[in-house]
């Protein structure tokens, strides 16, 4: 985003800055007038959200751990113990990250970072970070009574567009399950599947699967009275046991709440990038 | 305590002989640098010329809470004697929680009981291995005549078949403002050129580094080391990562204390560190930049969205 | 190629996107689109319902072929592309029930689990959007558009005056003959264009262009936009390899394509 205050040229905030002067600042002791912020954010971020009203307050963290043990018998049957350990484990670092953001007497939490480890093979450890801010237009946000403060993975820039934009951020929803299937079903062992045909079986029970994960987590925004569910990231993990062949399903996203206005312009402009990649003229692979 | 890049001025933060590593006297060559050069263009848009590529490093042996010892010399997981690493931690008044094993009834397995215990001996070791690189490369600067120096990037190697030693590495490039009087202390930014022409534009200085590290020693009871038999969630690893990072960020904000209105531009790395067997190090290292307003900010405008005809 | 038959939903997909639908009439939606690309799907004029997919496991085997010979491997052919319609005809009738007028964002991924031998999920997902303003922008054959187009690429096309009709594909999965040990050995050591090679890579590209284009020519389409040609061997060695094309067939909305003048702009970044 250029940050245009001229015709048709981007510079800085009033013309070209005068470095000298910022050198000159450093030469004369500071004075504290109040209590320093703490952020991961670039300068960029916090201009961005300054325009939507909020300031940095200090960096949050959050973390949930949690194992399991595959407990399928048949082909198709969800494993719950597998898909609850992560929804436990990630809802433990949500908790922990807004207890952290109310001490503070923030709001919420822009541009986090999720991180999923998984080790050994059977543990999951979810950590959360980024900074906490307060004020801002993201108040009556949905679900805020009952869920507190906010949690987004949302860029600041992604953030700033859709406050912009009318809508308000409620935070991460999240969706999981797990399916077990055999290594093959009696009728391939049997080798009675022919080449080149669908397995309904095997279909049937993944869209299940996947269904079970979507639901939840439009369960979870539905009980923000959220609006919808933007920037859902799908993914879907093989994942080997001792007994059986598994997949797990994820589906995680942001519940948003359109605002009284419905969606406000933000009336794009079209930009010709004259930047070309270097080109490769011999591609192989 | 001195942070990062402050401290007793040039050249005091060693000791070492800094002639003794020139064979011959330095010349005068074309500034090197690793700048790309958009970066290089976005310095000479705010007047700054790039004045040479600057580095500082340090090996340090790494000393361990627990036994007092030089880790390297340290028995391994199973067979370290939780009563005096337990109770050094508890009387050295740093965060220490023990962990009993998860399973109904009583298992009288050493592998089943685990503990956390802060290891501020060596995040100590990590945190001045890191300040006395960056001390260096600030006196490069200084050499050099820079007002400050852009881009700084830390890394940390362990050294092959010396057990317990690492390399400390920081590095960065040197930046002057022509015109400008020459500054006591350069100021260092983790920021890039690009966001450092940003930072400027949009009225605010770099005055310095800020960084913390925290390490927590994890001996994992059996829930913890992902034992099959018992299963659930686990409070040990959450607990670990929370102090390692609390402690990180305390330090963060402590050594900029003083120095601005504020930090940005914090990277953050995590990880398990190391490693004993089952037992690990959980370290939290953070690294920003404490900046100060140099002017006050004109109205802001909204800016205005684009959508770029990308090939 | 021969259309694939209507196909019956799983009942759980069914459930999901009728449960959707709040008693007020409202409805909430989600959707893989990223906020920019959601942005401007609304910018656009459309309200995105809901995410859509299909997939379907599909058994692929490897078809007896002469080793000496450059052909097609019609079955597999067929299959690769009876795989994919199963997905996206799926996806297409999620979108139904939510009673859409399009799709965008569609990505078609094939997925290697280590189930049985060759066995690949085929999945088509995609967000089915609805215009704001009530005209149906559904194609020739009456079903939603569909398009792999992003947000970005989808607000552009509508700003030039175009609108997508549907996703188009053809592919062709073509057995590329092994040389004999004789010519092999009769041009070692000279540079030489091995003239059966070259004919058998252009016969591949050309029949799923050519297929590609038909289907388009199905929909009534004045152009195909954001071709792509891929090309791979999946899991059936070096000789054995997929030609697919795949595009967005879009027809005209106006007479002029004509669209405010872009500002020329060179960024800094890296």
């Amino acid at each position: 985003m250029t940050r245009d205050m001229g015709p048709g040229v981007a510079t800085g905030a009033s013309g070209l800055p005068d470095i000298g002067v910022a050198l000159e600042a450093l030469r004369t002791p500071f004075r504290p007038d109040g209590q320093a912020f703490v952020s991961d954010l670039t300068v960029g971020e916090l201009i961005l959200l300054e325009e939507i009203g909020y300031r940095p307050v200090e960096i949050v963290t959050g973390a949930g751990s949690a194992s399991w043990f595959a407990q399928f018998t048949t082909a198709g049957t969800e494993a719950k113990t597998w898909g609850g350990a992560i929804a436990s484990a990630i809802a433990e670092a949500r908790a922990g990250i807004a207890s952290e953001v109310s001490q503070r007497g923030a709001d919420g939490v822009v541009a986090m970072r999720l991180e999923l480890e998984r080790e050994p093979a059977n543990q999951l450890t979810c950590t959360m970070l980024g900074t906490a801010v307060r004020g801002g237009r993201n108040a009556g946000h949905p679900g805020s009574a009952a869920r507190g403060p906010f949690t987004t993975t949302l860029s600041a820039r992604e953030f700033h567009m859709l406050i912009r934009a009318g809508y308000r951020a409620a935070g991460i929803v999240l969706g999981v399950s797990v399916v077990g299937f055999s290594a093959r079903s009696a009728s391939q062992s049997l080798g009675l599947v022919r080449d080149n045909v669908e397995l309904e079986g095997q279909t049937t029970a993944l869209y299940s699967a996947r269904e079970e994960a979507m639901e939840m987590m439009a369960r979870e925004a539905a009980s923000l009275g959220a609006d919808g569910v933007v920037a859902v990231q799908l993914s879907e993990r093989p994942v080997n046991t001792m007994l059986t062949h598994a997949v797990e399903l994820m589906a995680i996203g942001t519940a948003v709440h359109r605002g009284p206005k419905g969606h406000e312009s933000l009336d794009p402009h079209l930009q010709l990038a004259l930047d070309d990649p270097a080109a490769e003229v011999f591609t192989s692979g | 305590m001195a942070g990062p890049g402050q401290g007793a001025g040039p050249g005091q933060g060693a000791g070492l002989d800094r002639g003794a590593f020139r064979a011959t006297p330095r010349v005068r060559h074309a500034p090197t640098s690793d700048l790309s050069v958009a970066e290089a263009a976005a310095l000479r848009r705010v007047g700054l010329s790039p004045v040479g590529f600057v580095m500082g490093s340090a090996v340090m042996q790494l000393a361990s809470t627990i036994t007092g010892n030089v880790y390297g010399g340290m028995a391994m997981s199973g067979g370290i004697g939780w009563g005096g690493l337990l109770s050094s931690a508890r009387a050295s008044g740093s965060y220490v929680e023990s962990y009993p094993c998860a399973h109904f009834g009583f298992v009288a397995n050493a592998e089943h009981y685990g503990f956390n215990a802060e290891n501020t001996v060596l995040a100590a070791s990590l945190f001045e291995g890191y300040r006395l690189a960056l001390s260096r490369l600030q006196d490069e600067a200084v050499g050099l005549g820079a007002h400050g120096v852009v881009g700084v990037k830390l890394s940390f190697e362990h050294m092959i078949g010396a057990a317990g030693t690492a390399t400390f590495l920081a590095t960065g490039t040197a930046i002057l403002h022509p015109g400008s009087a020459p500054l006591a202390s350069p100021f260092l930014t983790n920021a890039s050129g690009q966001n450092f022409e940003r930072l400027i534009g949009l009225g605010y200085v770099p005055a310095g580094l800020a960084m913390g590290v925290g390490v927590v020693y994890v001996q994992p009871n059996c829930l913890a080391r992902g034992d099959l038999t018992v299963v659930g969630p686990n409070a040990q690893i959450p607990a670990a990562v929370g102090v390692a990072r609390g402690r990180a960020r305390q330090q963060l904000a402590s050594t900029a204390h003083g120095m601005g209105e504020g930090v940005v531009h914090t990277e953050w790395s995590d990880r398990r560190f190391i490693r004993y067997g089952e037992s690990w190090n959980q370290l939290a290292l953070a690294l920003g930049t404490a900046v100060r307003r140099y002017k006050t900010e004109a109205e802001p405008r909204p800016p205005r969205a684009i959508v770029s005809l990308r090939p | 190629m021969t259309d694939v038959p209507q196909q019956q939903l799983p009942a759980d997909a069914l459930r999901r996107l009728r449960e959707t639908e709040e008693p007020g009439g409202g409805r909430l939606f989600t959707s893989d689109l990223t906020v920019n690309e959601f942005l401007l799907v609304e910018e656009a004029g459309f309200t995105p319902l809901g995410l859509v997919m299909g997939s379907s496991i599909y058994q692929i085997g490897l078809q007896t072929r002469r080793w000496s010979q450059s052909t097609e491997l019609e079955k597999l052919t067929q299959a690769m592309y009876t795989a994919r319609e199963l997905a996206m005809t799926r996806m297409e009738e999620e979108a139904d029930v939510l009673s859409a007028d399009g799709i965008v964002g569609v990505r078609l991924d094939v997925n290697y689990y280590e189930w049985g031998r060759s066995t690949a999920e085929f999945i088509a997902v995609g967000t089915a959007v609805k215009s704001k303003d009530g005209t149906s922008w559904r194609n020739a054959e009456g079903k939603p558009f569909t398009s792999d187009l992003s947000g970005q690429d989808f607000w552009t096309l509508l700003q030039a005056g175009f609108a997508p009709l549907g996703l188009v594909l053809g592919t062709c999965v073509y057995h590329v003959a092994h040389r004999t040990l004789l010519s092999t050995m009769a041009s070692t050591g000279r540079a030489t264009e091995l003239p059966n090679f070259t004919q058998a890579l252009y016969d591949a590209r050309e029949r799923a262009m050519a297929r590609m284009e038909e289907e388009a020519a199905r929909l009534q389409a004045h152009g195909i936009v954001g071709v792509q040609l891929v090309e791979k061997s999946h899991m059936w060695g070096s000789h054995t390899i997929e030609f697919l094309a795949i595009g967005t067939g879009v027809r005209s909305l106006r007479d002029d394509h004509v669209i405010s003048p872009p500002v020329p702009v060179i960024t800094m970044d890296r």
